[in-house]
């Protein structure tokens, strides 16, 4: 499995630098997809498929020649963002965060349906999360400072400190991970709980949390937005489905802020209803009889003598 | 309608009259001084042949009586011719020739002399016997009430005249006066015949209309002899009189088998046979009648018989041979004028009758008859002028007023009938025809004052009908005219006592039901609806009996069940408009119900519901379904909507809202929205003046609003200004438990945490957000997971609220970090990855 994703990779980056060579031939411009998905796609060749097929389709969408360009690691899809190579790029979710304001989300790519996924903390052992003080744990590595974080505020609710739980230690992607576990390098890993391998015992079940998701680094957005109506299912996501509100934004927020402490929650009072009575005098609501005129009704009959 | 008018009476006492003036006078002889003059020597002789003729009449020498009476004549009329002005003679003449039944010769002789002097018994006497001999009564009456008044016992036989003759035309006061007088001025000698005397007393007073003294009379005629025919007679009329018919009947079936040959039972069974319609025995016992004798009587009760058999024609001709055996007899005319009515000769019968009155000097039956006559002709103008007659005639009497009453009643003016009969009850109160035609006159004045829209003078004639008849039928039409004018509770007590009266039917039940709803009273209104419904089987008067129940029901409470009769009304036209009427206001009314419940799709239901059927012209209805539905608005959070719809429902005021309706409305849409400060400024306006039933309501508005004010403070941080409403709000009501237990919250977020967690243990157990307040004290100060858990699950147990998936997600994080509790947070993993890929 190893050797063809490599292969794989390194042929991609060739035929990325190939195609970046030829010059271009005319307007319009250019545009580039990154495609960042360690933790959700598992598999190098899944990846690079991907990410070409998108770039047809946003290419025939657009109307403009799109180049993809798939990422391993995230060091280096943040410096190719940071140098400017990436228009838009699909990432993991909480990839998207570490991007920080530059990276304007702009759909989620959802599959099987659900743009949200939840996160396992797996092991080898029986036991729980408490018992895992001071062991360490796989971790798919972003930012840096920021990946404690996501585990924290989001993956433990803020319930636990990460960082004071665990050795948290970085691997590129969740397959890494996997293995670091099987080979004893780690006594845990995080991974979304779709990439837990049969034989692995699940420690701890997060809350859902946003899966692969569309960014837009360049200020085209809406464009982006608009060409997404034809783009259509891209296996092996679904079509683009469009960020709800602030919802994005309140996981940027979850991550980076962690929940809001627990306070304690009023008892609702029943809504005060209307009472009739007070609004309405009673009599007007009485009933409306019929007419009694035909009772006075009184025989023809006559006096006489 | 002459119920006081007995034509047997009148027509037996006439015969009897008859009778006795064919029988010879007792007079009495007198004697006179011998005379200077050549004339009072005849005088003297005259005198002497008329005491030898009376001493031969009292032998029994018919024929030596006659012949010196005629000499005495014959002596006093040549003295008188000599000395026109001579009393003597004149008084000689008159006893003579009455003696000789030549009443004629006394009056032509007599009239001059008396003329001269008024004063002189002795002319006054024989005069007027002979007048009254001569059925001159006019002339007769004052004479012989002249010589009467002297009380002189030669004179005894004037008081029996008059009394005959007070018989005759019905006066049965004077007629007893005179009866009277005569027993006790006659001699000793005379007294064997004094039951004749009581017998008449008896009909003098059935005249009077007195049974008790009747009765007496008869009894003391009867006394100590063999049963008397005409002193039975007597006690089979007071027995009627008494209103003891049967037993009337029975005595004179009785006699008329004792006495075949007495005419008078015969005749008297027939009228009573004839009164109570047995038509067939009254012939069989005017056809023994008439074999006794073809007497006026028989030919006049034959012919009211054929009349009752519906032979007019047959009837006249019996009539007619009344008046061939009396002429000018007032109750053959009479008769005769109504046999030709009965053919629908109306020309000829006034005609006939015009010329009776004409020719027979008016009496006060004939004018009557007349003008009914005219009446039923159609001729109302000549009946009122002719009953007009009676009146002045006999004002006095009923009768004359009772056939002006008819007479207006026919022409339906109920004023002047209403005027005649009220004269007729003046005259003859407790007449029971006059009570019967003025309740009826009334009546009919009152439903044309309720027609056109009269009510209160419909009403007051309708109670003074009620009072005159208490019949069903008058009941229900002063129930009908009060219920009309709404005076519900007036209503109620005459249809109480219309539903205990005999014939009453599931039409006053439903008039009572209508009363007992409209003064309040639902459940009885309901209990009386039933009823109506249950007094009859068509069932056009079930489907009314069963709308007002439906309008009972929704007075109780029960809409649904209403809504479900008025929707299918039945086949009734009145029932279907009792539904038409009432449908959008029961819904209206039940979209309320829903409203004060909170459920406003229900409302909005029976709202749309209103829409389809429409509420007609009721402008107020309309308005209310408005407002009904901007309430609905608000219920539904559509605020905008709620305000909108209050201010076009209320402006202007309609009848049914309270002056302060707007304001507590919209404090309560604003209350709804969170907007405290306003709604808490139209509460305060509208408490300045609270209505009847308001205060409660007004009090739970101000602490809701405490509430939602403290909700809205804790939610935006502000510790304190939620503390002071919440402590606001329990001055009002302290033992609110909520406010208990969010005041506690508040004191959490002070820093009195311990103070906090006291009363959310405390609350635990009727408040079940204290269990989650208590889970969040553990996991976010104290740091205990496990402590956390069990409370959550708890808050879990107590029943799903909308912040359960939130709590149920800390809780099992919670057990999948630690552990704890149940396996929910150790899952296989082979589970949970095919559960979520």
């Amino acid at each position: 499995m190893k050797t063809p994703s490599c292969v794989v990779r390194w042929s991609v980056l060739l035929a990325a630098v190939l195609f970046a060579a030829v010059p271009a031939s005319a307007a319009p411009k250019k545009a580039t997809l990154g495609v960042f998905l360690a933790t959700t796609l598992s598999d190098g060749q899944e990846r690079f498929q991907y990410a070409e097929a998108l770039a047809q389709k946003l290419e025939a969408s657009l109307g403009r020649p799109v180049a993809a360009k798939s990422f391993g690691r995230y060091e280096d899809f943040s410096k190719a963002v940071g140098e400017g190579q990436i228009d838009f790029a699909v990432v993991d979710g909480w990839a998207a965060v570490q991007l920080g304001s530059k990276a304007e989300p702009v759909a989620y790519a959802p599959r099987s349906g659900e743009t949200q996924q939840r996160w396992a903390i797996i092991s080898t052992q029986k036991g729980t999360v408490k018992d895992l003080a001071g062991k360490r744990m796989a971790l798919v590595k972003g930012a840096g400072p920021a990946d404690p974080k996501f585990v924290s505020n989001v993956v433990l609710g803020g319930d636990l400190d990460a960082q004071k739980h665990f050795k948290l230690v970085p691997v590129p992607n969740v397959e890494s991970a996997v293995k670091m576990l099987e080979a004893k390098g780690a006594e845990a890993a995080l991974v979304p709980v779709a990439h837990v391998p049969k034989d692995m015992r699940v420690l701890f079940k997060s809350a859902r949390v946003p899966g692969a998701v569309l960014v837009d680094l360049k200020g085209g957005g809406d464009a982006l937005s608009q060409s997404l109506s034809s783009v259509g299912a891209v296996a092996p996501f679904d079509a683009f489905a469009r960020i709800q509100g602030r919802e994005f934004e309140d996981f940027r927020k979850l991550v980076t802020q962690g929940p809001p402490r627990r306070q304690p929650v009023f008892a609702d009072t029943p809504d005060l209803r209307v009472e009739t009575p007070v609004l309405v005098q009673s009599e007007s609501l009485g009933p409306a009889l019929p007419p009694f005129a035909d009772d006075l009704a009184v025989s023809a009959e006559q006096p006489d003598d | 309608m002459r119920p006081f008018i007995r034509p047997p009476r009148r027509v037996s006492t006439a015969l009897v009259l008859l009778a006795t003036l064919a029988g010879p006078p007792t007079a009495l002889a007198q004697f006179r001084p011998p005379p200077a003059t050549e004339a009072q020597r005849m005088t003297e002789q005259g005198d002497q042949a008329l005491v030898s003729a009376n001493a031969a009449a009292s032998k029994g020498d018919k024929k030596e009586a006659e012949e010196k009476f005629k000499k005495a004549l014959q002596l006093y009329d040549q003295a008188l011719t000599q000395e026109p002005q001579s009393v003597a003679a004149a008084t000689g003449l008159g006893s003579a020739a009455n003696a000789l039944q030549d009443f004629q010769r006394t009056v032509t002789r007599l009239a001059p002399v008396f003329a001269q002097n008024p004063s002189d018994l002795s002319l006054a006497y024989p005069l007027g016997t002979a007048y009254f001999k001569l059925r001159r009564f006019q002339e007769a009456v004052p004479v012989l009430e002249q010589v009467a008044a002297a009380d002189q016992p030669d004179h005894l036989i004037v008081h029996y005249y008059l009394a005959s003759y007070y018989l005759y035309v019905q006066d049965g006061n004077r007629a007893v006066t005179r009866l009277q007088r005569y027993l006790v001025l006659r001699p000793e000698k005379l007294a064997g015949n004094d039951f004749q005397i009581h017998e008449l007393l008896g009909k003098a007073h059935l005249l009077r209309r007195d049974a008790a003294a009747a009765r007496a009379s008869f009894e003391k005629a009867q006394a100590g002899r063999a049963e008397s025919a005409t002193a039975q007679i007597g006690l089979a009329a007071v027995l009627e009189m008494e209103g003891h018919v049967p037993e009337s009947r029975a005595l004179l079936e009785r006699l008329v088998t004792k006495f075949p040959q007495v005419a008078e039972p015969k005749e008297r069974l027939a009228r009573l046979y004839l009164a109570a319609g047995d038509v067939p025995r009254a012939d069989i016992q005017a056809t023994a009648l008439m074999k006794l004798g073809a007497t006026p009587a028989a030919h006049l009760l034959l012919g009211d018989v054929r009349l009752a058999q519906k032979q007019p024609a047959q009837a006249e001709a019996e009539f007619r041979k009344v008046l061939e055996l009396q002429p000018g007899l007032l109750l053959g005319q009479i008769a005769v004028g109504k046999a030709l009515q009965a053919q629908a000769r109306h020309e000829e019968a006034i005609q006939f009758l015009e010329s009776a009155v004409k020719s027979g000097g008016g009496s006060l039956e004939l004018w009557a008859t007349l003008g009914s006559v005219n009446r039923r002709a159609g001729r109302y103008q000549r009946a009122v002028e002719v009953h007009r007659r009676v009146v002045e005639m006999s004002p006095r009497q009923a009768l004359g007023h009772m056939l002006l009453g008819a007479d207006h009643f026919a022409t339906g003016q109920w004023d002047q009938a209403i005027e005649d009969y009220g004269s007729a009850l003046q005259v003859e109160p407790g007449h029971p025809g006059a009570k019967q035609w003025l309740a009826r006159a009334l009546a009919h004045r009152a439903r044309d004052r309720a027609g056109t829209q009269r009510l209160d003078d419909a009403v007051r004639d309708l109670r003074r009908a009620y009072d005159l008849d208490r019949s069903v039928a008058m009941a229900r039409r002063l129930g009908a005219a009060l219920l009309d004018s709404h005076q519900f509770a007036e209503a109620r007590k005459v249809m109480e006592g219309a539903v205990t009266l005999p014939g009453a039917t599931w039409r006053e039940h439903l008039l009572l039901g209508y009363s007992r709803l409209g003064s309040g009273d639902a459940q009885a209104a309901l209990a009386a609806f039933t009823q109506s419904g249950e007094a009859t089987q068509e069932p056009d008067q079930r489907a009314e009996a069963s709308a007002g129940a439906a309008l009972a029901e929704v007075e109780l409470g029960q809409v649904d069940a209403a809504v479900q009769r008025l929707t299918d009304a039945g086949p009734s036209k009145t029932a279907s408009k009792v539904a038409e009427a009432n449908l959008p206001r029961v819904l209206v009314r039940r979209a309320l119900a829903k409203l004060e419940a909170g459920d406003a799709v229900s409302a909005n239901r029976d709202l749309d519901a209103v829409d389809r059927l429409g509420t007609g012209k009721r402008a107020d209805l309309a308005k209310l379904a408005a407002f009904a539905r901007a309430l609905t608005r608000a219920e539904e959070g559509k605020f905008a909507e709620a305000s909108a719809g209050l201010k076009r429902s209320l402006t202007p005021a309609p009848d049914w809202a309270w002056p302060n309706t707007r304001s507590l409305a919209d404090a309560w849409v604003l209350y709804r929205q969170g907007k405290v400060a306003p709604s808490r400024k139209l509460l305060t306006a509208a408490q300045k003046k609270p209505m009847p039933g308001q205060p409660k309501w007004m009090g739970s508005l101000t602490g809701a609003l405490l509430r939602r004010e403290a909700a809205l403070a804790y939610a935006s941080g502000n510790m304190k200004a939620s503390e002071k409403a919440l402590k606001a709000a329990l001055t009002a009501t302290p033992d609110d438990a909520l406010v208990q237990h969010n005041l506690a919250c508040v004191d959490w977020r002070q820093g009195e945490t311990a103070s906090a967690l006291t009363t959310w243990k405390r609350l635990e157990p009727v408040v079940a957000v204290a269990s989650l307040n208590m889970g969040i004290d553990a996991q976010e100060r104290r740091h205990e997971p496990a402590e956390a858990v069990d409370a959550w699950r708890r808050y879990l147990a107590a029943g799903a609220g909308p912040r359960a998936a939130q709590v149920r997600e800390w809780k099992d994080r919670l057990q999948g970090l630690y552990g704890l509790g149940d396996a929910q947070g150790v899952a296989p993993a082979t589970g949970v990855a095919e559960e979520t890929p």
